[in-house]
This record gives C-alpha cells, structure tokens and sequence, in this order.
C-alpha cells in the first residue's frame, strides 16, 4: 500500500495562538473530533483534541502523572467543571493541545501504519521526516478506503492470471 | 583522594592487622576504602544513578579481589531483601484497592472540612501508615489525595506536604519495618517488631505531638477556606474510593498476619524476610486462585512488577561494598578509635552516634551510612561489655539515621519523592526554604530523642 493514498490532505488546522473557544467552535461547525495545530510557518505542533479539553477539567491531582486514577468518590462536581471550561475556552490552543502524539511519515510503513491506529486511534498526523512539516492526516476511513483500493487492484490482476494458468 | 587514601593506610598499617593485599600491590585496605568514598561521593553528587553507583562498586570490590565470590554472596543479607520485596509486593497490591483514599477524604469528612485539623490528620495517618509501610508509597499514595483536597478548598499546599514529609519519616521511626534503616538494622543485629515498637516507638509519639503543636503554630491560622469549599467536601463519599473490597478484605487479613509473624516469630529463627514472603506468596494465592493460568502468571508478573527493583540491587551492592571494606578490617579499627575518643563511655558514644548520625542522614541517602554503621557498631561491643550492653547504641542509630532524613528535601527517598508530586503539580518546592524549616524541626525532634535515651538507657 502507498501510503499516500491514505493520506488527507485537505484538513481543518488550528493555530497555537488560537483561543480554546475558537478551536472548539471549528469542532462543533465541522463534526470532527481533533484538529491538526500548525504553526504560521507549517509546523506540526500538536492535537486539539475534545480528549485534551477533558483532561482540562480535571483538578490537577488528577491530571498530573501518578496522580488519582479514581475520582468516583467526588460527587457533583458539573457546576466545578462548567465554569472550569468558562475560564478555558479564554486559554491558548498551545496550553491545552496534546503535545505527545505518534506521527507518521509518508514513507512510513503500512503495517506500522495500522499498528499506530490500532494503538492510538485515529487521525493520526502525517509530517515529513526532516522539515517537520504538516502534510496532511491518516484517518481509520482514509486507512479502509485505501487497503480496498489496493483490494480490488489485486482482484484485478488475479483475474487477468487465471485464464492463464487454466490454458 | 588517593594521598588521603594512602595516609588512612599509612594510619591502619598498624592497627589492622593481617590487612589482605589485593592486585596492582595495592592492599585491600586502599581499595575497599577507594571504592566506598568513591560511591558517596558519586551518591552525593547525584549525577549517576545511585543502583548503577552501588552495582559497579560492588563490581570494584570483586574486580579488585578485595572480597571473593563467596564472601560477596555471603554479604548480601537475605533476611533484608526478602523483607523488601514481601512487602512491596503486598503493599503494592492494597494501592489497588484505594484504601488509602479512602482513609483520608473519611478523615477530611470526619471534622468537617476543617483545614487546621485536616492537615493534623493527613499527617497523623501518613505516620500510621508510614510505620506500616515503605514511606515511598505511603508519601505516593497521600500526597495526590492531598493536592486534590487542598485544591477544592482552596488551601495552600506546602504545609501539607511539610507535614506529610516529617510524619512519614518520624512515623517510619516507629517500627522495625517503617523505614530501611530499621530494616537493615534489625536484620543484622536481630532486634524484633517489639523490640522497635518498645524502643523507637515512644520517641516516634512524642515528635509526632511536636511536629502538630509546631505546624499549627506556624500555618494554623493560615488554615481558612470557605463554608462553601467545604459543604463541597461533605458531599464526597469515601466509600466509592474502595475499588475491590474483596482485595481490600483479603490484604488487610494477610496483613495482619504478617505483623503478627513479626512479632510471634521472633526468637523462634522465622525471621522477618521470610515472614513477609509468606505473606506476599499467602495473598498472590487469594487474589488468584480463582483464575486460569494464564490470567494467574499475569497477575503474579503485576505483583512482582510493584517491586522496586532498583532499590533492592541498591542494597545488593552496598552489602557486597560493606562487607569489602569490613573484610579488610577499617571499621573495626575505626570502631576502637571511637571507643578510645568517647572513652569507652556508653552514653557519651551513643550520644555521638546519635548526633552523628542525623548530620550525614539529612544531607545523604542514610541506607549507605546505615550499612556501615552496623559492622562498626558491632564491633564496639568488645570494648564495651558485649552484645547486650551495646543495645542503646542501636537504638541512638536508628533514631538519628530516621529522623535526620528529614532535615533537607534529599535526606530521604520519600522526601524527594513528595517534591516531585507538588513540583508536577505546579507546586515547586524550594531545597532551601524547606532547609532553612526542616533542620531546626529536626533538631528539635533529635532533642527528643537525646532526652529520650537519657531517660530510658543512661539515667
């Protein structure tokens, strides 16, 4: 499989420099879950992600490595949260975006390609190897549609060989 | 250091007899003594891992031919590495039943939100458990518990973790498995739970009343948070923090029996370290009798993933470095001269011991002095009277390597473990600041403990 058939190019980003509230209004407009952020010169610096908003919310000795893994004991805290989100959705992309993300490269291999979406998810990023440079996102869907592609190219070969090997 | 080497040798040529000679010519006395400043050094310096430290100097002890093979396995105490991992491996799997959550917001319930004495009670229950338990994972499971209440009521979070600190490094005085000191120290010297809970107990009540009297006379009035903050905290139900009762039940009966191994054990040869391997084997086998094999092995690779592996080759070659340098005779030789400095006098030397080692216990990890201490001590109690009349010498090292881990933020594992927490939580705490706090507390804990000892062993 080539992976640049995989390959969206034409996404939604979002600056760094953009506001929280901002960011997640693009989410809401397109029906997508994650938005590449890049910087004005291309590069690929992290995920919004609604996961990353989450993560927000939470009282810091959850958030923190090695911190609570259970906060099943804090009851209604919603009205804790909702105005936790009020103060940011004023905060930067750059303060709130997932940093630690896998990416891919367009000659990255299929296989390792399907080992980073089964592990991570999708979208996951697609940056050139040296510049760093945001090219576009794989998706699940992208992902399908292109092993089908590559599908019915086989299907197509096997069908031009067997009358062949039949004479 | 070589010249200082050199005239250390030159000093012992005399008092040591018999001192083997190892390679290049060099005698064993010049190489153990090489080898032993050079892993303080490289553990004070902090730029190498300290296992990797302890592991290569051990490595130089064998290399160097100061101690052969079987005198280095003969040097690693068993008893103290057992002990180790029972308990880490039965300690790591209460963490999974969040006990300790629960303890603690029952507490913050208990009096109402009422920050003063909240943060008298988060420090009362790190010292209970830090008694029971390694202070590392009791500091690791109190201290996100704490940045959680402390946030809801919006309180400052150094007091606590001030406390915290202190409670979990006074209450690990208290017993014979609270902290390693005392696990290295009733390891080698035979002394029982008892004989710990009898001895260091008493001193680890009285600085605990200290630290509480002191604490709130400096944050008490600080301690203020709004009646809203803390009807928030009346609606949080402990009981949903207990995530396996099961587990929970089953761990606080092997537990129990564990302790109680300690204690019955004793004298009869079922030492510690085997008691609390029983204990780890006895609950891995509750907790997985039940599932099919395959499940079992990945629940056993858990328990045992819980141990702190580096700690424990930690001790591994720094029993292998003190026997080294015990076999070529220094610290017995040292042992005489401080006999001969103090006069032979009991109480002034356990005093010095004492005193002595509090300084070094606040500065360095006090597990590397500990281990060389022992060896010197014991070998004190020729000039002394025997084995019997040196016991509150033990007592003096175990206090003052115990309580001296508090007098900076790197005098003890769990102190730097507690900075890391509030650093990563946006909470940096300044090695200075709490310097400039912790040294008098821990002077005035050190006081106690002198009075102590004067009162109990030398009046």
């Amino acid at each position: 499989m080539k992976n640049k058939h995989a390959i969206i190019v034409r996404v939604h980003t979002v600056a760094p420099e953009q506001t929280v509230q901002q960011a997640l209004d693009l989410l809401r407009k397109h029906s997508i879950r994650c938005l590449p952020v890049v910087d004005a010169n291309k590069q690929f610096c992290g995920l919004f992600t609604f996961e990353a908003v989450f993560k927000q919310l939470l009282p810091m000795a959850v958030r923190m490595e090695g911190g609570l893994d259970n906060v099943d004991f804090i009851t209604g805290t919603s009205s804790g949260s909702a105005k936790r989100l009020r103060k940011i959705a004023q905060k930067l992309v750059s303060d709130v975006m997932l940093t630690e993300v896998p990416e891919v490269h367009p000659d990255t291999s299929a296989w390792e390609m399907l080992r980073l979406l089964a592990k991570f998810g999708s979208p996951i990023p697609v940056t050139d190897e040296l510049s760093h440079k945001f090219l576009g996102i794989v998706s699940d869907q992208s992902v399908l549609s292109s092993l089908e592609e590559v599908l019915e190219e086989v299907e197509a070969e096997e069908a031009i060989r067997e009358p062949i090997n039949t004479v | 250091m070589g010249l200082l080497v050199l005239l250390y040798e030159e000093r012992f040529k005399m008092t040591v007899p018999d001192a083997p000679t190892a390679i290049f010519g060099l005698s064993a006395l010049v190489i153990a003594v090489s080898v032993l400043l050079l892993v303080y050094v490289f553990i004070i310096w902090d730029r190498i891992n300290q296992t990797i430290t302890a592991l290569l100097g051990a490595s130089a002890m064998l290399l160097f031919g100061v101690i052969n093979h079987h005198a280095a396995m003969e040097g690693i105490d068993l008893n103290t590495i057992f002990l180790l991992v029972g308990m880490m491996v039965i300690v790591g799997m209460m963490q999974r039943t969040g006990l300790f959550q629960f303890v603690a917001i029952l507490a913050a319930k208990s009096v109402k939100g009422n920050p003063r004495l909240i943060l008298m009670l988060l420090s009362l229950i790190t010292a209970v458990f830090s008694a029971f338990l390694d202070n590392v994972t009791t500091i690791m499971l109190i201290v996100p518990v704490t940045l959680l209440l402390t946030e809801q009521l919006k309180l400052p979070v150094y007091p606590f973790i001030f406390s915290q600190i202190f409670a979990s490094n006074v209450g690990g005085t208290a017993t014979l498995i609270g902290d390693p000191p005392n696990i290295l120290l009733g390891s080698a010297v035979g002394l029982s739970f008892v004989d710990f809970m009898v001895n260091t107990g008493p001193v680890a009540v009285v600085c605990m009343l200290v630290l509480f009297v002191i604490c709130d006379l400096i944050w008490g009035r600080k301690m203020v948070s709004s009646d809203r903050a803390r009807a928030h905290l009346q609606n949080y139900n402990p009981y949903e923090a207990l995530k396996d009762k099961v587990l929970l039940a089953k761990s606080l009966f092997v537990l129990a029996l564990v302790l109680a191994g300690f204690i019955l054990g004793h004298g009869t040869g079922l030492e510690p370290g085997s008691v609390a391997l029983m204990g780890a084997a006895f609950l891995m086998l509750l907790d997985c009798y039940a599932h099919d094999s395959q499940k079992q092995t990945k629940k056993v690779h858990e328990a045992f993933g819980k141990v702190e592996w580096d700690a424990i080759f930690f001790f591994i070659g720094l029993f292998i470095i003190v026997t080294g340098v015990e076999s070529t005779g220094l610290l017995s030789s040292l042992a005489h001269s401080l006999v001969g400095l103090t006069g032979g006098d009991l109480e002034r030397t356990g005093y010095v011991i004492l005193w002595g080692s509090a300084l070094p216990s606040a500065f360095i990890n006090n597990i590397p002095f500990v281990a060389t201490m022992i060896p010197l001590i014991q070998s004190m109690a020729v000039d002394m009277g025997g084995d019997d009349a040196i016991m509150p010498l033990w007592w003096a090292l175990s206090l003052g390597a115990c309580l001296g881990g508090n007098g900076t933020l790197v005098g003890a594992s769990a102190n730097v473990m507690a900075a890391a927490y509030a650093s990563r939580a946006g909470h940096a705490i300044s090695f200075v600041k709490f310097m400039l706090m912790a040294l008098p507390l821990m002077a005035v804990t050190m006081a106690v403990a002198h009075v102590y000892m004067w009162l109990v062993y030398f009046k």
